[in-house]
């Protein structure tokens, strides 16, 4: 500050002395001492402007001009405190929404894949006239590892249960089984210890696992210790080698990995020998600088070659080809279409909080015009002037940004769990500093646009002198301002009304997801999984054994009134389909045609009473069907109508065997939705669960009264027959339908949050600039009232204004809709994008919003009192 | 710049005529790099060559070596001084003038004999430059 005064003091004596000079050299011309000074004044162009003209070049003034712009700027506010609190608020919504909504875009989307080969990684798929992948054989992953030159290595991939013994409650395992190669190939490494070693994959190397993230926190707390540790899997001793990073959940949420080799049931001769036999998928990554394309080239060509090599093993009628997709866009793809809606939507609130700020700072600025123009005339430097507004400005954004970036850092759990139905990479949504430069740039670039806007509509047409004379009329202001401010309040209406049919459309997808069929009874249904052990249940007897003894055990438990096995879970959404074809007896298929094709479902007797799925002709499967001379079975009503058309299919016969079984159709049931709430009904053949084998059981309990009771009682009926038995996924069948609907709900709360504010912010706006206009025409308005206008005329005179503007903005919005609205069209659901009923609710809600909005206003007109407004 | 009736030309260098913010923004944006500025350094280091000038007689000598043509408004000077200054071509001083008053005096250092050097040698040969393509027209 020393240094500042001695340097003002220098400049003042500075200028002084040149003035004298120049006063001395005019008297010295022969004019009088007083006119030599005025002359040489007026010569000199104003000793203030002067100075603040080299204050402005001298080191460090900037900073200091800025530190005290600054103080002033926070000061202006601190005394304009509703101002202050509206635009920060409105700020912060509009900051915090588009925060949070990039911060999910940018984890998912954005960021690079949190393993080495990235981009690289991709996923090989055998797509064939049969299915979209048919998945690959651990003889072609080898062979395509070796053979394809434009990838650095192929790896196999399957996801199983096991069981693992040897901490506390036998658990149920997902588990990854891979190449050892995999993660070295993919680009992880382990936080702990190590990941597999060249060799492990080998049948009968020593046993090792690593254990994912998550499983190491959940189960172990992260205790490093872990290393080395044993569990029992499988019947052998499998020692634990090292944890993993967190990683997206892809191809599937593991919560262990193991060696290909250690999986008993890839590991079978026949699964090892066959070629054909496809049962892992195959992962690899692109050598750098090699494209999708060029590498789909190769598979295409080692395709072909394969198929000239081993023809039996690749007939012409199965079309089989080998492909690859993107991994990192298998992980986004379901995410991209919903995550750029919120991303657009959120862009649009922005814009609408934006438009309130800058007509609330247009006000502000009016109503200080005439201190602005003293400043000015005071010899303040245009360029500080802006830089002053400009510092007001971002003191608000920033405050505004610092709580917006609050907010979103408060709901990252809330976008992980709208995310983790979309993608596995829910979890890299994080704040991070990439998200904050957003907010900051966010931040910098509103408060330049705030503080032009009151530049902009005046640029050309004010000087001092009229600032000076208009400053007296207080909020008084030019139609100009009038016709800007309007601007921004139609935009605010048509981006609400946009965001209304965004959002509206949204809704009444959901609502029709809601009332979906899904064709069970999802009320009072308790189901748990039971996925028995390959090693201790080798042979299909056992595992028929462990299922009869189930039923048994489950008919005696307390609280049920029903109850069933199957070996799929009704809208599970992972449920595995594993379409099979089938002949009708009677009716071949013709050569070349595609033939029947239907799920298998195992089931238990009164499986369809307890799930609530109706039995429309025919019988239930029943306890006495196990005569393997007589195999029977159930058909879903629409395979019954599409492949038995008017015939009656009960009494018919079946084979899904070419005729070394036939099995006789003694029912027909409704139809389920086994897959997703969105998704189509299921062709499914029903067979009784005690033929079956399957190792994979779920059981449904109907029940009446307090669950936890039951819970225990079947685990100790399931402990009753294998002590060793894991019971999993223990849940109601109304938690599985609602977990189908999770993501949408949330989705759609969301949207409609932020259709909600913008309305407010619109309305607010609205009521703003028809305020204003009341206010320049309150003279007007008095003389009509005095002249006898009645106050429905007035009211009448308000809303013209107010609802002119609306109905641009709903006409731009109209318009913008229609576009929109296709570009969501993917993400509706038995809704179309030009529904009728709401786009007339939301011109509905935007024009009630304006009556309401213009009413405010409107009552301060009538309250206009001419003898007030005149002396006023 | 503007014209004087006279005929002379003012520099005008960060002209505050127009209190119009933007607009006056973007002009003295564009000022501040323009030919015009140069042009005022050139003729300030060139008046401090035969020894040190105090403000008023830095515009006095310029004035009197292009006759008149161009006068030196203080707003334009002194900005121009201090900003040379900060950029080590001129050292200042307070000293005394010839009427016994207390004046900061401004000298040439060796960064500012060769800057005038430099921003000689590009002036002629821009003169020259322009002066062909004047020829030529």
């Amino acid at each position: 500050m020393f240094n500042r005064d001695r340097q003002e003091r220098d400049l003042d004596d500075e200028l002084r002395a040149y003035i004298e000079l120049a006063v001395a050299e005019k008297i010295k011309q022969g004019m009088s001492p007083s006119d030599a000074r005025r002359t040489a004044l007026i010569e000199a162009g104003g000793v203030e402007q002067v100075k603040e003209e080299v204050r402005d070049v001298q080191p460090g003034v900037l900073l200091q001009a800025l530190a005290q712009d600054a103080r002033y700027a926070a000061r202006s506010l601190w005394k304009a405190p509703v101002f202050t609190l509206a635009a920060v608020v409105t700020l912060a919504i509009g900051i915090g929404a588009s925060t949070a909504i990039f911060s999910m875009v940018n984890g998912v989307l954005l960021h690079r894949l949190p393993i080495g080969s990235g981009d690289r990684l991709v996923h090989l798929t055998a797509p064939s006239a049969r299915s979209d992948d048919e998945g690959y054989s651990m003889i072609e992953v080898a062979d395509l590892n070796r053979d394809l030159s434009t990838m650095s290595g192929v790896a196999e991939y399957h996801s199983m249960a096991f069981q693992l013994y040897g901490h506390g409650d036998p658990l149920r395992v997902q588990t990854g089984v891979v190449s050892d190669r995999f993660f070295d190939m993919i680009g992880v490494r382990p936080i702990l210890g190590r990941t597999f070693l060249p060799g492990e994959e080998v049948v009968g190397a020593p046993p090792v696992v690593v254990l994912s993230y998550r499983f190491w926190m959940d189960q172990f707390h992260g205790d490093s210790s872990i290393i080395g540790a044993s569990f029992t899997m499988n019947d052998r001793v499998h020692h634990v080698v090292g944890v993993l990073p967190p990683l997206p959940g892809y191809p599937n949420e593991n919560e262990m990995w193991m060696p290909a080799g250690a999986c008993p049931f890839r590991s079978a001769p026949m699964m090892l020998n066959d070629r054909g036999m496809r049962m892992v998928n195959a992962y690899a990554v692109l050598k750098p600088g090699v494209s999708l394309e060029q590498a789909r080239t190769e598979l295409a060509a080692v395709n072909a070659r394969y198929r000239a090599a081993y023809p039996a093993i690749y007939p012409e009628k199965d079309r089989l080809r080998f492909a690859a997709t993107s991994a990192r866009g298998e992980m986004t793809a379901r995410a991209k279409p919903i995550l750029l809606m919120l991303l657009a939507t959120a862009a649009f609130l922005l814009v609408a909080a934006v438009a309130n700020v800058a007509n609330l700072s247009l006000s502000r600025q009016m109503r200080r015009a005439r201190e602005l123009a003293l400043r000015v005339a005071l010899g303040a430097g245009s360029g500080r002037l802006y830089r002053q507004l400009t510092l007001e400005a971002l003191l608000l954004t920033l405050t505004g940004g610092i709580g917006g970036v609050l907010l979103a850092a408060s709901s990252v759990g809330l976008l992980r769990s709208v995310a983790t139905r979309l993608t596995p990479r829910a979890g890299e949504i994080q704040m991070n500093l990439s998200v904050l430069a957003f907010a900051t740039v966010l931040c910098v670039v509103i408060a330049l646009m705030v503080a032009a806007a009151p530049f902009v509509h005046q640029l050309g047409q004010r000087n001092v002198s009229v600032a000076l004379r208009q400053g007296n009329t207080g909020a008084m202001g030019t139609r100009g301002d009038l016709r800007m401010r309007s601007v921004l309040v139609i935009a605010q209406v048509a981006i609400a009304f946009v965001m209304l049919i965004g959002a509206g459309l949204i809704a009444r997808s959901l609502i029709a997801l809601e009332r979906v069929d899904s064709g069970v009874d999802v009320s009072n249904v308790l189901t748990a999984r039971l996925t028995m052990s390959f090693t201790k249940y080798k042979t299909s007897q056992s595992r028929r054994a462990f299922s009869a003894g189930l039923m048994d055990r489950l008919s005696a438990l307390p609280g049920v009134t029903s109850f069933g096995i199957a070996s799929t879970l009704p809208l599970g959404g992972t449920a595995q389909l594993n379409e099979q074809a089938f002949q009708i007896d009677g009716s071949p298929t013709a050569p070349g045609a595609r033939g029947p094709k239907s799920e298998m479902t195992a089931v238990s007797p009164n499986y369809f009473r307890t799930v609530g799925i109706p039995v429309l002709a025919g019988r239930d499967l029943a306890t006495s069907d196990r005569d393997t001379s007589n195999l029977v079975a159930v058909v879903s009503r629409r395979l019954a109508k599409t492949y038995w058309g008017r015939r009656d299919p009960i009494g018919t016969r079946i084979t899904a065997d070419s005729g070394r079984h036939w099995v006789t159709i003694v029912g027909v049931v409704g139809d389920v939705r086994q897959n997703r709430l969105d998704g189509d009904v299921t062709d499914e053949i029903y067979f009784p669960v005690v033929m079956s084998g399957n190792n994979d059981l779920r059981v449904f309990l109907r029940t009446t009264g307090a669950l936890p009771p039951i819970v225990r009682a079947l685990r100790a009926a399931v402990a009753d027959i294998d002590n060793q038995q894991p019971v999993s996924a223990i849940q109601t069948l109304e938690q599985v339908r609602g977990a189908q609907l999770a993501e949408p709900r949330l989705t759609t709360t969301l949207l409609m949050s932020f259709a909600m504010l913008a309305l407010v912010l619109t309305a607010t706006g609205l009521a703003g600039v028809i305020g204003y206009s009341v206010t320049q025409r309150l003279p007007e308005i008095a003389i009509r009232m005095a002249l006898g206008a009645d106050g429905r005329r007035v009211v009448a005179l308000v809303m013209r204004d107010g609802l002119a503007i609306v109905f641009v903005g709903l006409f731009v919005g109209l318009g913008i809709s229609f576009g929109a609205t296709r570009l969501i069209r993917q993400l509706l659901f038995s809704v179309t994008p030009g529904d009728v009923a709401t786009y007339a609710v939301a011109t509905a809600v935007i024009l009630g919003t304006a009556i309401v909005a213009c009413l405010v206003p409107s009552r301060r007109a009538l309250g206009a009192d001419p003898t007030v407004v005149f002396r006023g | 710049m503007e014209r004087r009736r006279d005929g002379a030309v003012f520099l005008c260098v960060a002209g505050r005529a127009n209190p119009l913010v933007l607009s006056t923004v973007y002009k003295r944006a564009m000022s501040q790099t323009s030919l015009l500025q140069g042009t005022l350094h050139l003729l300030i280091l060139q008046s401090l060559t035969l020894g040190p000038l105090h403000g008023m007689g830095v515009s006095r000598r310029i004035e009197q070596v292009t006759k008149g043509t161009f006068l030196v408004k203080p707003g334009s000077l002194f900005p121009a001084l201090h900003r040379m200054e900060q950029a080590g071509w001129l050292e200042s001083y307070w000293g005394e003038t010839d009427t016994k008053r207390r004046a900061k005096y401004y000298q040439l250092t060796r960064a500012g004999r060769r800057q005038l050097k430099e921003e000689t040698n590009e002036w002629s040969r821009i003169a020259v430059a322009i002066g062909l393509a004047l020829r030529n027209a």
